[in-house]
């Protein structure tokens, strides 16, 4: 147990670091990067994601600008959150290392653990956090976004949460919640030729040893699928991947989400559109030799991040981070694959 | 600090965008083309159009324009995504008045105007300023 938790931090260490922009040392600009993590609480739920970005989208390009953007939805108070924008002399960032502060977050790697501290939104919400990884991650290749775009992730599916999130003035304490962390990098604009579907699912039962990513990359107007995939792991280690070839997805229902919480929040004027084309479900089919899941995600409902498109493309890219139900059942190298428990299914495209 | 006029917000917004997002402000220009959209918020009365690709904030409005009528509240919670500009219309906190191409024009240059407003690194601050909150 100590050998694999030794092998675990030394594998996030060398993984899980600030990669930086090219164009901080007089290199390219187009550079995107952020640490994302989610959170499934007992009647709470936490998006956080810390980013630095080249920003293309005005005159003069902004290099690696730094954002926290978070998204919390409770039962009591439903979705709240923010894009917060930072200038450089309240940020803490270094290539190659994973700690960073912005304004009042910061984040840390301590002995294997990862730890969060954040006050956010003026005050609104505050939590303190402690995150133990409880599976080895995963670095995906090169991911074309088209031309000359790229994007890579390094992914720790499951980690388990203790502390503490207070939401106006609400304390939600965590034990052992399920809980999901990514990095991205890579060079490309919103508004390219592309956009994403990705889900995590994590069970409910903390014993079951399954957890599950899926993601997949198609051009902007979703015609042509660019890249598709399941990983899954089975206690702390990857126990399949299954490609592109491999799955079958469809969607179906309609998310009714015309009020939902846009941030940041001028921009539901910009994009005013009902989310008419987010599905309520998503079900995949994945198949190969012997291995089979099927999948059902079911959106329940929805926070969207809006950002202007970069370059000279007018408009605006939508990023809907959808609370979801996974349910998983297959079999995998002989063994039997159920469980269902919380998800979260992200969905990059231009606004319907 | 006293909070910004409207006035001054859409003034001084429309010059970051010229200095800021230039392409933007000129699709903003274009999507104004010839016309020009009246606005009453509380006691203040504008009109703004575009004239030789430079906006212009006048008194009133010559031709075809679009009126809006709307209080500063109501804008505010427009901005902070309290209030849907659909709702704000049919709840009667937003009154929108012209013909259909003086409110199609309208339509389009408000989504370019926010368009260019978010590619603005500035916007934000001038918002907070004309939410009265410190800068």
């Amino acid at each position: 147990m100590l050998a694999e938790t030794a092998l675990l931090t030394a594998l996030i260490e060398r993984g899980d670091h600030w990669r930086r922009s090219p164009a901080s040392v007089g290199g390219r600009v187009g550079h995107k990067e952020w640490s994302h993590f989610c959170v499934f609480g007992d009647g709470i739920e936490l998006l956080l994601n810390w980013s630095l970005m080249d920003d293309t989208g005005s005159f003069r390009p902004r290099v690696e600008v730094p954002r926290v953007t978070w998204l919390v939805r409770s039962d009591a108070g439903g979705w709240d959150g923010e894009l917060e924008e930072f200038d450089s002399e309240h940020v803490a960032v270094r290539g190659g290392r994973i700690d960073l502060r912005m304004g009042a977050s910061e984040l840390r790697f301590r002995d294997g653990v990862y730890e969060i501290d954040a006050v956010l939104g003026g005050g609104r919400v505050a939590l303190h956090l402690l995150l133990r990884p409880l599976a080895r991650p995963a670095i995906t290749s090169s991911i074309a976004l088209g031309s000359g775009s790229a994007v890579r992730w390094f992914v720790v599916p499951r980690l388990e949460a203790d502390g503490v999130i207070s939401v106006a003035g609400r304390r939600h304490e965590l034990r052992r919640a399920p809980a999901y962390h990514d990095r991205d990098w890579g060079r490309f604009g919103w508004g390219g030729d592309f956009s994403w579907e990705w889900a995590i699912a994590l069970p409910d039962d903390r014993e079951s040893p399954w957890s599950l990513v899926f993601q997949r990359f198609s051009d902007r107007h979703r015609l042509r699928v660019l890249s598709q995939g399941i990983l899954l792991w089975r206690r702390g280690t990857h126990a399949r991947t299954l490609h592109s070839r491999d799955l079958s997805v469809r969607s179906s229902g309609r998310l009714r989400a015309a009020a939902c919480l846009r941030v940041p929040r001028v921009m539901a004027l910009a994009a005013p559109g009902s989310a008419a084309d987010l599905p309520r479900r998503i079900e995949i089919e994945a198949s190969n030799g012997g291995d089979r899941l099927a999948i059902e995600l079911e959106l329940l409902d929805l926070a969207q991040i809006v950002v202007p498109n970069d370059g000279d493309v007018p408009g605006v890219t939508v990023i809907s981070e959808a609370r979801s139900r996974a349910n998983v059942e297959g079999r995998v190298r002989g063994e039997r694959v159920s469980f269902a428990g919380p998800a979260v299914v992200e969905l990059n495209r231009a606004p319907a | 600090m006293p909070p910004l006029e409207f006035a001054q917000l859409l003034d001084r917004s429309l010059a970051l965008m010229a200095r800021e997002a230039p392409r933007a402000y000129e699709r903003l220009g274009d999507a104004f083309g010839a016309s020009a959209v009246r606005l009453e918020v509380g006691e203040e009365r504008i009109a703004v159009r575009f004239a030789e690709k430079r906006h212009r904030l006048e008194a009133s409005a010559r031709g075809q324009s679009a009126l809006v009528r709307v209080d500063r509240a109501t804008i505010l919670a427009l901005a902070d995504g309290e209030l849907a500009l659909l709702d704000a219309i049919l709840c009667e906190r937003l009154w929108l008045q012209g013909s259909v191409d003086a409110v199609i024009h309208f339509d389009a240059a408000l989504l370019a105007y926010l368009d260019g407003a978010l590619r603005c690194p500035s916007f934000p601050k001038l918002l907070r300023e004309y939410h009265g909150a410190r800068a």
